[in-house]
Formats: structure tokens, sequence, C-alpha cells
């Protein structure tokens, strides 16, 4: 019995050591190349990593359509940046702020996790409700909480300046900050798939009556995963933040819920190495198309306007992938895990019938 | 009160019909219990009642003496009652070991505890060979088997089983009584079963409960129902005449059973 649960842990592990590897790779890269936009890039490519991450433990493990994870990306974001701005730049960049936050003043570390807790609590409040929502009518919801926190975001102008930019924090964020949380979520993502909220959550994705029928208490794994997701998305708005370092509310709107969906299905929502390689993958073909659009643009040898066409194919793509492939590249088994499954249940079937026989 | 499974007086209505009428069953822990009637008759209804989908327009469900007739499925399940579906519902994209060790953590248990019961049942049962197949993958009647492994890791005291050998071959069939024979003693779990494989019911079942139209038309033992005229006439009489055409062929399962599914609800 010890031999083959010990197999399994190796085997279910090596998806993770592999995809853990190809990130490392390419961050030594772009440090070793020491280009500042390929620097930049990836920076942001790491962020958005823990941002989809963050969304994949919810959406992936629970099978429900989110919209308002960017949401709580922008409560992390907003909320860090309130601890973390100088008390002197507080009172440029946020005049109208309460006194009582005003002479608040920490570092990133302590900053960023007090947004992630923010994040958290706002979820688990507003989440308790969502979770006995299934199908369209949470996917509805959830839109509509994104809209609810983008309205409140660019109207609480004494936390937020409104929808003028916010500036005047410090940066903290650079490559490796970026590389070795998004590392850390990696691990934290695969490890959380594989407990027994993981499991329980995952049962509740592939058939919800057969979850509640053996005791499982659906709308709390729902509920705590949601919570936890925003922690994780509330990291990377505060990454993003003090990278960045000024940004508006819109920020954290349709564009970047469109990014942050686009690389979740092309990747796989239910595997962890299909997120990952999804936020790859985007990230390659928005910057490469992007970088098509500039030169198109500027060279003007096409007789049109080429702006937008990034977003234009990027949405093709998607379409693409939702018709052919709708469970995304990598789809139930992670990548590098791949059992002979058929094979193996043809072969004892057969073997039973001829025991039987 | 003594350890029972006690349904009394369940009344159903769905817009006018009246699915369920007057019916009371008990179970006990040691017991194996069949429920039989024809097609409509309010069998998978009933199980819908026991298990919680369906609240009951009148009657009361009480597992060893406490009411639980308005708990949700999760909270009878965590009482003791679980139930299997007419159409097997497994975790599709997990393996037979993961759905196994899911009943036990459904019910609550550590992960550790749960590996060790899965890895107990699926010993038991000698399907080792399909510990790490990934459910999707397995035959019909494998599903059937690892439906039944993923209640029983829940330690149930009560299970019901909603036409456990449908689509089984005559084999299958008979592998599956031998297993489930021995359920009640080893297990201390009491068995509902529908079925509609009288071979196969009347071997396994201590008693049987027959319905039709909703009411329940005799209880009794195998021998005592076989001769009852009423029921001879509602329900056996067809597959009697049929004789061991009935038994050889439980695949013959009615496509009409199939608009008692669980009600959907979120």
């Amino acid at each position: 019995m010890k031999m083959p649960s010990f197999a399994v842990t190796g085997r279910k592990l090596l998806p993770l050591i592999g995809i853990i590897v190809v990130f490392g790779v390419i961050a030594v890269i772009t440090t070793i190349l020491g280009i500042p936009l390929l620097d930049r890039i990836m920076t942001i490519m790491f962020i958005n990593l823990i941002m989809v991450l963050g969304l994949q433990m919810f959406m992936g493990n629970s099978g429900l359509l989110s919209f308002a994870h960017v949401g709580f990306m922008g409560i992390g974001a907003y909320a860090s940046a309130l601890f973390s701005i100088p008390v002197a730049a507080k009172a440029m960049s946020l005049p109208a702020l309460y006194p009582a936050l005003a002479g608040i003043e920490m570092g990133f570390f302590p900053a960023m996790m007090c947004g992630a807790l923010i994040a958290a609590a706002f979820a688990a409040i507003v989440g308790y409700p969502l979770m006995r929502l299934s199908d369209t009518a949470s996917a509805i919801a959830s839109f509509a909480l994104l809209v609810i926190v983008h309205v409140v975001l660019s109207q609480w102008s004494a936390i937020t300046n409104g929808p003028r930019t916010l500036f005047g924090l410090l940066k903290y964020t650079d490559l490796w900050t970026a590389v070795t949380w998004a590392l850390i979520i990696l691990v934290v993502a695969f490890l959380f798939k594989e407990s027994s909220l993981g499991m329980k959550l995952r049962a509740s994705r592939d058939n919800v009556h057969a979850a509640s029928a053996i005791g499982i208490n659906v709308v709390r794994a729902r509920w705590l995963a949601f919570t936890i997701s925003a922690f994780v998305c509330g990291m990377s708005g505060a990454l993003w933040a003090h990278f960045i370092t000024s940004f508006q509310p819109g920020a954290f709107y349709m564009t970047q819920t469109f990014i942050v969906l686009t690389m979740l299905i092309v990747g796989g929502p239910r595997t962890v190495t299909g997120t990952a390689i999804g936020v790859l993958l985007v990230t390659i073909a928005t910057e490469g198309l992007r970088a098509m659009e500039n030169s198109f643009s500027v060279s003007g040898v096409l007789p049109f306007e080429t702006v937008g066409m990034t977003e234009i194919l990027l949405a093709i793509l998607l379409i693409f992938m939702l018709a052919f492939r709708p469970g995304g590249l990598v789809q139930t088994i992670e990548l590098g895990a791949r059992r002979r499954v058929r094979a193996a249940a043809i072969d004892t079937s057969e073997a039973e019938l001829s025991r039987k026989a | 009160m003594s350890e029972r499974l006690a349904a009394d007086g369940i009344v159903m209505n769905f817009a006018g019909l009246r699915a369920l009428d007057q019916v009371s069953l008990s179970l006990g822990r040691h017991e194996i219990v069949g429920l039989i009637g024809p097609n409509g008759s309010g069998k998978t209804t009933l199980v819908n009642v026991l298990a919680g989908a369906l609240k009951p327009n009148a009657g009361s469900v009480r597992i060893d003496g406490e009411d639980v007739t308005a708990f949700p499925p999760r909270r009878i399940a965590r009482h003791g009652l679980v139930r299997t579906f007419q159409t097997v519902r497994l975790f599709g994209t997990m393996s037979v070991f993961e759905n196994v060790q899911l009943g036990a953590l459904g019910a609550g248990l550590r992960r550790s505890k749960a590996t060790t019961i899965a890895n107990e049942l699926i010993e038991l049962f000698e399907i080792e060979d399909l510990r790490d197949v990934s459910s999707d993958a397995l035959s019909y009647g494998q599903k059937r088997i690892v439906e039944i492994l993923r209640s029983l890791a829940t330690g149930c005291k009560y299970l019901l089983l909603d036409e456990p050998a449908a689509g089984l071959n005559e084999e299958e069939s008979e592998h599956l009584l031998g297993q489930l024979t021995s359920i009640p003693e080893k297990f201390g779990c009491g068995l509902l079963i529908i079925d509609h494989d009288m071979n196969l019911i009347m071997r396994l079942c201590h008693r049987l409960h027959v319905l039709n139209q909703g009411k329940t038309i005799a209880e009794g033992t195998a021998d005592e129902i076989r001769a009852n005229p009423t029921v001879v006439e509602a329900y056996l009489g067809s597959q009697a005449t049929a004789g061991a055409d009935a038994a050889a062929n439980p695949t013959a399962a009615n496509p009409t059973a199939a608009n008692h599914t669980v009600t959907e609800r979120s």
C-alpha cells in the first residue's frame, strides 16, 4: 500500500516541478538579456500569472465562471496603496483622505498583506449569498459585482482619488519580486487543488447532486475558495500597483477581465499547468500582435487603420478555443502526468471478463 | 428509538399528480429491502424524498428517531443516509480512488483516514486494477460499483440504490448480487434497492415493498409477494408470463423511468 501512494505523489508533483522550471528559466533569461522592455513585459506576465492562478483556484475547481476577480485585484491594489504611500506624499495624492488613514505608512509586504486581506474580507462578505447561485445566475451576479467594485473605486474619491490617477506609490515590485510570488502561488494553487477542500470543490464541479448526496457542503466549499482566491487576486493587485506606481480604476475593469479570462480559458481552467501555459501563450500573442500593430500603423503598409487589431485577434483566438477545445489546452490531467487511462480501463475489463468466463 | 430509517405517511404531489400517497416504509441497519413496482409507480420519487432531494407534501422521514424531513440532501447524508442515482453520477475528471476517497471526505473525515478507507474498500471489492483509472473511462458496470463504494466510504447506515443492476449484463448482475448481499453484515448498513431485475431482487432482499400508482399495494417476503394476486396483476404478471426472459434481460431498463430523476436544484 505504501509504494503506490508514494508513486502517486511523485507523479502528481512532476507537472508542478516542470512548470516551475520553465518559468524560472524564463525569469533567468530575461535577467541575463537585461532589455528594459522585456523586463517590464515579463514582470507584468508574472503578476498576471498570480492573478490568473487566483482566479483558477476558484473558477477552475468550482466550475463557476467569475467576472468579479479583477475587482478583487483592484481592491488589493488600492487598499495596499492606502497603507504604503508615504505620509508626506498622501497629502498630495489623496488630499481628502480620512485623518485616521492619513497617518498610516507601512512597508510593502505588510501593505500587500493588508490589501489582500481586505480583498478577501470583501469577497467573504459578498460571496456567501452568491455561492448559492449556479451557472448563468452566478456568472451574471459576479459581473454585477465587478461593476459595483468599479463604480465604488471610481467614485470614492477620499480613498481612491476617484476616476483620476492615483500616484505617490513607491516602486517595490521588480521582476524577481513578481517571479518569487508567482512561483509561491503556483505551489499554493497546486496544493489547493489537491487538498481536501479542492477535491470537494472539484467533486461539486463534476456533479453537484452527487457531491451533496455524499455530504459535501458545496456552498461552504465554494465560499472558502472564493475568499482564498480573492486574497491571491488582491496580492496580485498590490504587486501590480507597486510596479506601475500610478493608475486609475479603469485598469481593473473590462480590458483586464478580458485578458485574464482569455489566459485562463485558453490554457485550461481545470489544471494549474494549463493556467500557467495560458498566461505565457496569451502574453506572447498579445505582445507579438501589439508589436505588429505598432509597426503596421507606423509604416502604413496596410490600407486601413490597425489600432485595436490585437484585441480583435485575441477575441478571435478565444472564440476558436471555445469552439474547438472548450476545456482549454490542458484539460483535466496536468501536463506531464498523463495516465494511460483508456488503455488501463480496457485491459482490466477484458481481464475481468476472461476471469469470469 | 431503535436504529431504523422510517418514512411515515409520505404524500408527494407534482402539479396535480399524486406521485406518492400515504407511503410508509422502514429499513433496519441489517436489512435488505426491495422497492419494486411498475414504471411511474413512485419508486424513485420515494428515494428522492428519503434522501432530501424532494420535500414531501405530508409525512415524515426519521433516521434513528430524528426527524430529517426538512433537511437538505447534504445534512441527510451526514446523518447516515446516502443514495446512488438511476443514471450513475461519478466525479468524471477524477480517478476511481479519488471518487471513493471523496465519500469519506464528504462525511467529514480527515484525508489520511479517507485514504485508508478508500484503499480498504477498493481491496475488498477487488478493483485494485482500476484504482488510478479516470472514472470517465470505466464501463457502465464498473461505474455502478464505484458509485456504491463511494457511498459506503461515507460510513452510511442506510444506503438507497436506485436500479443498481440496470445496464449490467447477466455476469455483472450476478457479481453485483454477491457483493451487495454481504453489505449489511460487513458495514452495518441497511440497503433499500429499486430494481426491475426480479431475479436479483427476489434472491437478495429480506423484504419487499411494492408500489403501484403511488400507493403501497403489498409488503412481505419474496415468497409472499410472488404469491400476492394484487402484485401479480399490477406488476409481476407481465414478467411472470415472460418467465426467465425478464431475469435474463435486465438491461431492458425502461426508458420511461427516467422521468423521475432528481429535480434539478441548486
